[in-house]
């Protein structure tokens, strides 16, 4: 029987590097070892082109080609017989090859050396199974089990957060994955926000960073898994996100960067699936690992469905939060109650430069999530409301939520997590769908800071 | 007679543990790509001699019968520094007194080697499987000679020549 790629993905991980036999237009063959060969999809592979070495000379005249590759515990061989169609030098391929590039480049200390200029796609025209016992199909029962379990906690969760933590400890229980970020976008700051952590020392939930930034940021941009086996300094965050911010003053204005990014010192594995709905990106969820090799072809094809599953409920429940509109007249001539008496004020100071609050001198959150909040405290200290609907906040423009996709429930959970972590004497407290209250254990007094003239 | 392309030292390191790649090509122009199990090379050093199963590499010796030409590379995973060699023909031949201990050898050394980079014990002797079928000898006399290891210098010719 002839093996289909998808059975031997696991050949093209790398840990055995793999050979292409090229010919050129006179006949003269050709072996060399690559770096990469990335699995494209069911009928077609990748590989990496570094330099003009005889290899590239030889696909760009005579196509065809026969690539070696082997399994990295059983040493079994296979030759994929492939045939040149093109060269990527941008796009989502190209971005996933080139990360994985750098990373490998890291590992052997050839940073310098391995560039990616080009991502070539092959045609896979038959395989051939050389020597060694043949792959076993790929065990799919306990990946299956898995995916069902979490898929399940996704579909149970009615509320976003819910959505958020399911995954999280989905991904922990089922997958013994203990470090785990879930960041959604933030389309008009073309930033990414976190809004749930595990397995850190802190949350990181309110953190940012840019599009294009480490792996996560690249996923996001380019909407495409990367999957790092031995991590690599290019795609480490502190790095990327520095020079992102020196190069963009506006952006580096705008970013969040009083909390710092969850993130594993000495990672070594990374995988940063996008979230997607409705062709649209959503966010991204994020794993990692202090061990190589960690992640295989199977934990991304589990991530990429649960993700999507993610998605659509992230989607559905950010919208589902106005169902409750009805019954907002009601929740608006509700009034507040008291903060017992004898409990200290709490002076929350707002920057109208970039919405930043402030709680008795620390810092709690800003952008939209800070405007909300300040919205509410000020409702809170002016007219003693403490009820609110998510439709009024999607109302008022001065909050700066987008027309379309607002993400405004992803917002509120973020402003929830932040104001529980804190614990600030402030939290917000659903009391139905699309219905919340501003729970103040404190006297507050509130200064708001206007935009300083130039 | 110009002289040998190898000298010394990189015959030596020929023999050492480096992994061993054979590729021809078809009149078609369809590459064929084999493992080497193993290397001899002549006292003169001008005659390399690589081995591989037959049943497992028909294109390959029907291209070498075809009198067509031949590349092998021999790469060490460590240093990642390789050399390829290029003849436009070879000759298949029967393997002389002192070859099973030269495959033998190289399979310990390979083994010895990727065990040092973490391979399991039993890794290098499944890859270089022997059987079923008949190791034959591949002999060729190279006209090129490349450097090979990763990196821009990649594909500069020893010995003098191109």
């Amino acid at each position: 029987m002839t093996p289909t790629l998808d059975a031997i993905r696991d050949c093209l991980e790398g840990v055995v590097p793999s050979a292409v036999a090229t010919s050129a237009a006179d006949g003269t063959p050709n072996v060399a070892y690559l770096s990469q060969v990335e699995y494209v999809d069911r009928e077609h592979v990748a590989l990496s082109y570094q330099f003009f070495n005889k290899t590239r000379r030889n696909i760009l005249d005579n196509p065809r080609a026969v690539v070696g590759v082997v399994h990295p515990s059983t040493a079994t061989v296979y030759r994929l017989q492939v045939r040149y169609l093109r060269t990527d030098t941008e796009g989502p391929l190209f971005e996933r090859m080139r990360a994985k590039l750098a990373s490998i480049a890291s590992y052997t200390g050839m940073s310098e050396v391995f560039r990616l200029r080009g991502a070539d796609l092959y045609r896979v025209e038959a395989i051939e199974h050389v020597s060694g016992p043949r792959t076993p199909p790929t065990t799919r029962g306990p990946w299956l089990g898995a995916l069902r379990a979490i898929s399940d906690d996704l579909a149970a969760a009615a509320e976003l957060g819910a959505v958020i933590d399911a995954l999280l400890d989905g991904l922990g229980r089922e997958l013994g994955i203990a470090h785990a970020s879930v960041h959604l976008l933030d389309a008009p700051r073309g930033t990414l926000y976190t809004v749930g952590s595990r397995g850190y020392g802190s949350s990181g939930i309110g953190s940012e960073l840019p599009l294009g930034a480490g792996a996560i940021g690249v996923a996001a941009a380019h909407r495409t898994p990367i999957r790092l086996t031995h991590v690599t300094a290019e795609y480490a965050y502190g790095r990327a996100i520095r020079d992102r911010l020196a190069g963009d003053p506006e952006l580096a204005r705008r970013l969040e960067t009083e909390i710092p990014l969850p993130g594993l010192t000495a990672a070594r594995s990374q995988l940063a699936v996008p979230i997607e709905a409705a062709g649209e990106l959503v966010g991204v969820v994020f794993v990692e690992s202090e061990q190589e090799w960690r992640f295989s072809y199977a934990d991304e094809d589990v991530l990429v469905v649960l993700a999507r599953q993610v998605g659509s409920a992230l989607r559905t429940l950010d919208r589902a939060g106005d169902a409750g509109d009805e019954r907002a007249q009601v929740a608006r001539t509700a009034t507040a109650a008291p903060p017992a008496p004898g409990v200290r004020r709490a002076t929350v100071r707002h920057y109208a430069e970039d919405d930043s609050v402030f709680v008795d001198g620390e810092y709690l959150i800003k952008g939209v999530a800070g405007a909300i909040l300040w919205k509410l405290v000020r409702e809170h200290e002016q007219a003693g409301r403490d009820q609110f609907t998510n439709r009024e906040l999607r109302l008022d423009r001065t909050l700066g939520l987008p027309e379309i996709a607002d993400n405004l429930e992803a917002r509120l959970v973020l402003l929830d997590r932040r104001l529980r972590e804190r614990d600030v004497g402030l939290q917000l407290e659903k009391t139905g769908r699309g219905r919340f209250r501003l729970v103040v254990a404190r006297p507050l007094e509130l200064v708001d800071v206007p935009v300083p003239e130039r | 007679m110009p002289s040998p392309l190898i000298d010394a030292s990189q015959a030596a390191w020929l023999q050492g543990p480096v992994s061993i790649l054979i590729a021809t090509a078809d009149a078609g122009g369809l590459p064929a790509l084999g493992v080497g199990l193993g290397v001899r090379v002549s006292a003169d050093l001008r005659r390399i001699t690589v081995f591989a199963l037959d049943t497992v590499n028909r294109q390959i010796l029907d291209d070498v019968r075809a009198g067509r030409g031949i590349a092998v590379a021999f790469t060490h995973s460590g240093s990642t520094r390789a050399i390829q060699l290029k003849a436009p023909r070879a000759v298949i031949a029967a393997l002389e007194p002192g070859d099973p201990a030269r495959l033998d050898a190289h399979a310990a050394s390979l083994a010895r080697e990727w065990e040092g980079q973490g391979q399991t014990p039993g890794f290098a002797h499944a890859y270089l499987v022997r059987a079923p079928g008949t190791v034959v000898a591949i002999e060729l006399v190279p006209e090129a000679a490349f450097e090979q290891s990763p990196g821009p210098s990649a594909g500069i010719a020893l010995g003098g020549r191109p």
